[in-house]
């Protein structure tokens, strides 16, 4: 019979915890890396709306479009970091926090640009929940609002803001469209959706011809 | 999620302390190349229980007759176990003075073997399916084993013969992945399951300890286990190569695996004082270890089968919400693609199961050196990481199942 080695079995704890040990590090090395990108990414959608702001691009050549679908790039970054290190890590409230800042200022850069260059554009804001009993509905939502976006992304702006996030941007638009439970949709600051489970239910909204 | 993270993670970590640990026992065991003199080679006895082979048997004799072996120390024994078709009269009709035909009545592979070992003549035995045949210089390789008095049984390396379709295209990359598994416990001298279909045995070791069980589920497994309870060793010849005809639907391989992991269950419980320090690392480390990887991967595995069936109806009640369609097909898996790519290689997960089947290429890597031969898995490794684990689980479960409630199986 072979014998036991303890040194065998030493080595092989080693070996064993140094793998474990590095699929962690890889692991969190990648999240990092998609953080800092992500801020960055934010950054440079930050200068962008800077730029078109203070009048530095008067013209009305689509920034602000480029600029929606990089937050939106940004914003599943952060779906996918809320994902993996969990909704109460400071780093993703901090991110959260900035990229709903953004959103707004987005936000009302369009409705300049609207005004401005004669635009027409369907505004979408979003207030989802991640709490248990609101995951299903908010992901039904958000799956919709995707599709719509994806669809006619230079026409459809949608700015999705976690209703259960305590921050004084998501506090004073919740004050204005006076929100008061969360996966409420409005469009173009008039219309309110409760409800939507197929995207039927939308498309009339977001129609041109219906605004 | 807590349970199932830590079901996951403790799978793999237990995962990672076996591989190590057999390829530090396998890597610190310098194998030495026996030289054997060709006048001091024993009298094999080669003993092949047959039931209506037909369509093999002449084959299967023939490879057994073209082994490169003293004509003059070979035997080979065809003890037809009461064939209702014509496997005697094939069997009868080869003309050569090394090969005996004995006739029965059914009695199952046990009984033909034993008939067969009490008419061998061999200091050495091997046992051979009547659909398998061998590479002629296995024999002389595995012989060679024997020199070493310890040493009671001596197996060779499977492979599927002509492998067609899925099922025995994944059975052949099981077999080939096996070769890393079975040179390790060979290290630690913790062989536990040896090929019925082609093994050598010193005859001395039925003559003291008895022949095949007969009835036994697994009678090959019961004698390896055998072998370790009485303290004897078994060595494992890689590059000793046989071919056999395996499953080819997806009933006859789950009759078969039911048999196998049925008679596993029963003969390890039959042997479980093996599982004790007095029988070193083969009770401490191989069989325990055994154990529980099989019982973790199989809960894992049907957790996960549980979970993407879940996940698989929220994804149709999503695409419902989108009225989707196939014309946008592309669309949407390039957003689906750009958002699982973030979040498989950000996840461990996912880097565990690249690990995982980093490891796999590497036991394969090593089963083509091993073996000496050319092991053509190309088209064969994806649909053994696709199909393998689902298939191994739910033979467990089917094969528990029967054990639980007391089913009886049958050989055939």
């Amino acid at each position: 019979m072979g014998q036991i080695s303890f040194s065998r079995i030493v080595l092989s704890f080693l070996i064993s915890t140094l793998l474990f040990i590095s699929i962690f590090i890889i692991s969190n090395w990648i999240i990092i890396s998609e953080y800092q990108r992500n801020t960055e990414l934010q950054q440079r959608i930050e200068q962008k709306i800077y730029f078109i702001d203070s009048n530095a691009i008067q013209n009305c050549t689509d920034y602000l479009t480029t600029a929606s679908i990089e937050l939106d790039n940004a914003g599943s970054i952060l779906g996918i970091l809320e994902d993996r290190l969990g909704k109460n890590n400071p780093i993703v409230i901090s991110q959260k926090e900035n990229y709903s800042r953004l959103e707004l200022k987005h936000f009302f850069s369009i409705k300049n640009y609207m005004k401005r260059c004669n635009k027409n554009i369907t505004t979408i804001l979003f207030f989802y929940s991640n709490k248990k009993e609101y995951t299903e509905d908010a992901e039904i939502k958000g799956y919709i609002l995707s599709k719509i976006k994806r669809d006619d992304p230079e026409r459809i702006m949608i700015y999705s803001f976690d209703y259960d996030l305590n921050t004084e941007t998501i506090n004073i638009l919740k004050e204005l469209y006076n929100i008061k439970k969360p996966n409420i949709i409005i469009i173009n600051e008039k219309t309110i959706l409760y409800d939507l489970k197929d995207i039927n239910d939308i498309i009339d909204y977001i129609n041109p011809e219906k605004f | 999620m807590i349970l199932r993270e830590t079901i996951i993670y403790l799978t793999a970590y237990i995962g990672l302390f076996t591989i190590s640990y057999y390829a530090l026992s396998l890597f610190s065991k310098k194998s030495e190349e026996i030289e054997l003199d060709t006048k001091r080679l024993p009298f094999v006895s080669i003993v092949i229980p047959a039931y209506n082979e037909e369509k093999t048997i002449l084959q299967t004799i023939k490879s057994a007759c073209n082994l490169d072996y003293p004509k003059n120390k070979l035997e080979i024994i065809v003890v037809d176990d009461g064939s209702n078709d014509k496997t005697y009269k094939i069997a009868k009709s080869l003309k050569s003075d090394i090969v005996k035909v004995f006739s029965k009545s059914n009695g199952g592979k046990a009984s033909a073997l034993n008939l067969g070992i009490k008419h061998a003549r061999g200091e050495i035995v091997v046992t051979m399916d009547a659909d398998t045949y061998v590479s002629s210089d296995a024999l002389k390789k595995m012989v060679k084993c024997f020199l070493e008095k310890e040493v009671m049984c001596v197996s060779p390396s499977p492979t599927v013969h002509n492998p067609k379709g899925i099922l025995q295209r994944l059975q052949q990359v099981e077999y080939f992945l096996g070769v890393f598994f079975r040179k390790a416990f060979a290290s630690m001298d913790a062989i536990h399951i040896t090929p019925g279909a082609f093994s050598a045995y010193r005859k001395k070791f039925f003559d003291k300890y008895g022949l095949f069980e007969i009835g036994n589920l697994t009678e090959d497994l019961e004698m390896a286990l055998r072998i370790q309870a009485n303290h004897y060793k078994i060595r494992y010849v890689p590059d000793a190569v046989f071919y056999t005809h395996s499953p080819n639907t997806f009933f006859s391989l789950l009759k078969q695996r039911r048999r196998w992991y049925s008679g596993l269950i029963k003969n390890l419980w039959r042997y479980r004082k093996l599982f004790s320090r007095k029988y070193g690392e083969l009770g401490v480390i191989v069989l325990p270890a055994a154990l529980i990887t099989i019982t973790l991967s199989i809960t894992l595995t049907v957790w996960l089968i549980v979970d993407s069936l879940l996940r698989l109806n929220k994804e149709i009640l999503l695409l419902k919400s989108i009225n989707f369609s196939f014309t946008n097909l592309f669309n949407f898996n390039k957003f689906f693609f750009e958002r699982m790519y973030i979040n498989f290689f950000s996840h461990p997960y996912a880097l565990f199961f690249l690990l995982f089947i980093g490891i796999t290429i590497g036991y394969l890597i090593f089963a083509k050196k091993n073996i000496k031969k050319e092991i053509p898995v190309s088209f064969s490794f994806p649909i053994y990481l696709l199909l393998y684990a689902v298939l191994f689980s739910f033979w467990w479960i089917i094969s528990v199942f029967y054990i639980l409630l007391n089913k009886k199986i049958k050989w055939r």
